[in-house]
């Protein structure tokens, strides 16, 4: 055809159109043939354009993944936005996750298949099992190609399985597992795609754990501090009680002698003036002067309880401290002591001073008030959460009509003889601040019976 | 009647005790110091002592153990303005008989200083 000039035209008007007919046949044949080829370079092209399109799709999804893999802090949230972003868009049934901690212990995460934003089921994973455990033990990626046909039942060759180990600084501390693909096997990019994620889970992994030690090293810091800032407060606080206490017991001093002195004289001119006007003056100054003392002494006890120190102690062994300071005089006095403690110890929380200071305050009382001499019975007793002591005496007793009385600090009608020790209110004050009770039962003529409780405390560790 | 040594620096505690004392019948000599207590006692024997815990330099403590070592066995009463329990408890291991915490009442003072007197073992006796 190609060497058929019009030099060689054939003269005869039959094969001339025969051979026009066959030019036509070939043309249409040509044009069919370039319809094809156009369309094939169509297809071809919107392929090739469908396929970029993917591409850029599916790096715009990892690159996505990424970037909220590794926002996150928290380690179920990092893993929970991993595996539901793996389970998306490689379009799997199943996405697992398992790290490993430092304790060698490896936990399983689940996507939750229901809700992504639930809470990730999960559990504790044995060394080893299945494709997980296997791929953490070797530190190499496992891919089983099964294939699932379009209707999504399983293919002859079984399930597939797509699981690749999570490296951090040379170490593989987790696996990341895909099962089961809805179409085809799990291809290169797959598997290319699936390990940039897990690059990036190690890097997020490693973020939340470092952290997570970071807040617990924070709140530890926090807790340290609190403490110190109490510990501070309550350094400030006693610092201040005991400077107050100072100054307190500085004041005292230099108060109670004027007063002594102003109490005395007072006293002397009500005995010696036979002015009754004079006499009610000099009770007037009496009075104030008492209630001053007063004052000194509630600051005193203030001082005192800023100073308090207090332990465990057997009341049995206070009663006995306080006897051997008085016990020679109390012979020499004609009393007699009988010491009537239980068999089992009175464990209290007291200062011992201050405990002492309301023993020799009762010692001295009932020696006063048995000038003739007579009996001191020491007594000790439990019971109720409650650790007793009495002091009892054969003395002069106290009329019914001051027996209220005798605990209050400005109370002036003592009788002659009584009230000359540290003072019952100061005792009263002592006891009331110990969280204890004290009571007085007398009997003019009879005697006196001072008891103390004090609250039972743990008996001593052996 | 007896005769009592008052060791107080305090002027007005001084003069308030030399006149209670002396009204209730007693000589009183005084002391202001812990040297001046010492001359005065070993010079002669007291029937009582009324010993002011405070005193100049000194505490009534410093003196009552002199007192005691030089053989002393006139009975002491010591006297604080601070209720404290470690000065009366060492003062009654020195070998005080007994202790006024001021301010204290006159109504204290004459029937314990009686008592003390009654107790003690007779000046001449020694």
């Amino acid at each position: 055809m190609a060497d058929a000039g019009l030099d060689h035209l054939p003269s005869d008007p039959a094969v001339l159109r025969s051979e026009v007919e066959r030019l036509r046949e070939a043309l249409r044949a040509t044009q069919l043939e370039k319809d094809r080829a156009v369309r094939m370079l169509r297809s071809t092209n919107t392929e090739l354009y469908g396929r970029v399109q993917g591409q850029t799709q599916q790096l715009a999804s990892l690159n996505h993944l990424i970037n909220t893999i590794t926002a996150s802090l928290d380690l179920r949230q990092v893993a929970n936005t991993a595996l539901s972003g793996l389970r998306s868009l490689l379009r799997v049934e199943t996405a697992l996750l398992a790290l490993r901690d430092d304790d060698g212990d490896t936990t399983l995460f689940m996507a939750n298949p229901d809700n992504y934003l639930a809470a990730l089921p999960q559990r504790k994973l044995k060394a080893g099992e299945g494709p997980l455990g296997q791929v953490i033990k070797t530190g190499q990626g496992l891919v089983v190609g099964g294939v699932r046909d379009s209707a999504g039942v399983e293919g002859s060759a079984g399930p597939s399985i797509l699981c690749v180990p999570i490296h951090s600084r040379e170490q593989t501390i987790g696996a990341v597992q895909l099962l089961n693909k809805w179409a085809g096997p799990f291809t290169d990019p797959d598997r290319a795609f699936v390990e940039t994620v897990a690059g990036s889970l190690a890097v997020a992994i490693e973020n939340a754990r470092m952290y997570t030690e970071v807040q617990a090293q924070l709140a530890a810091l926090e807790r340290a501090h609190a403490q110190l800032v109490e510990t501070q407060a309550q350094l400030v606080e006693s610092a201040k009680l005991a400077s107050i206490g100072q100054l307190a017991a500085g004041l005292a001093h230099e108060i109670n002698n004027p007063i002594g002195i102003i109490l005395g004289f007072a006293q002397l001119i009500g005995q010696r003036t036979e002015d009754e006007k004079l006499k009610r003056y000099a009770g007037t100054m009496e009075r104030e002067a008492i209630r001053v003392r007063g004052i000194v002494s509630d600051l005193l006890g203030f001082a005192r309880q800023a100073a308090a120190e207090p332990r465990r102690m057997d009341l049995r062994e206070v009663l006995e401290a306080a006897l051997r300071l008085v016990e020679y005089q109390l012979i020499k006095e004609n009393v007699q002591v009988v010491r009537a403690y239980a068999a089992e110890p009175g464990w209290v929380m007291a200062d011992q001073d201050q405990l002492l200071q309301v023993l020799m305050n009762l010692i001295q009382n009932a020696r006063q008030a048995m000038p003739q001499g007579g009996t001191l019975t020491l007594r000790t007793w439990t019971g109720g959460g409650t650790a007793y002591f009495a002091v009892t005496d054969t003395g002069t007793g106290i009329p019914p009509e001051d027996l209220g009385h005798v605990f209050d600090p400005f109370f002036t009608t003592k009788p002659v003889g009584q009230g000359t020790g540290l003072g019952l209110s100061v005792s009263y004050g002592i006891i009331k601040r110990c969280g204890g009770e004290i009571r007085v039962r007398s009997e003019p003529g009879a005697g006196t019976t001072f008891w103390v409780g004090l609250p039972l405390t743990e008996p001593e560790p052996q | 009647m007896s005769r009592v040594l008052v060791v107080e620096d305090e002027a007005g505690f001084q003069s308030l005790l030399s006149e209670v004392l002396g009204g209730a019948g007693h000589t009183v000599d005084s002391a202001e110091s812990v040297a001046e207590a010492l001359k005065l006692s070993q010079a002669r024997t007291y029937d009582l002592l009324l010993l002011d815990y405070r005193l100049p330099g000194d505490t009534g403590l410093d003196f009552l153990e002199s007192f005691r070592m030089g053989g002393q066995q006139t009975p002491v009463i010591i006297m604080t303005a601070y209720a404290d329990v470690p000065v009366v408890v060492d003062a009654m291991r020195l070998g005080a008989v007994d202790f006024l915490v001021k301010p204290f009442s006159l109504d204290a003072l004459l029937p314990l200083v009686e008592r003390c007197l009654r107790n003690a073992p007779a000046a001449s006796a020694e």
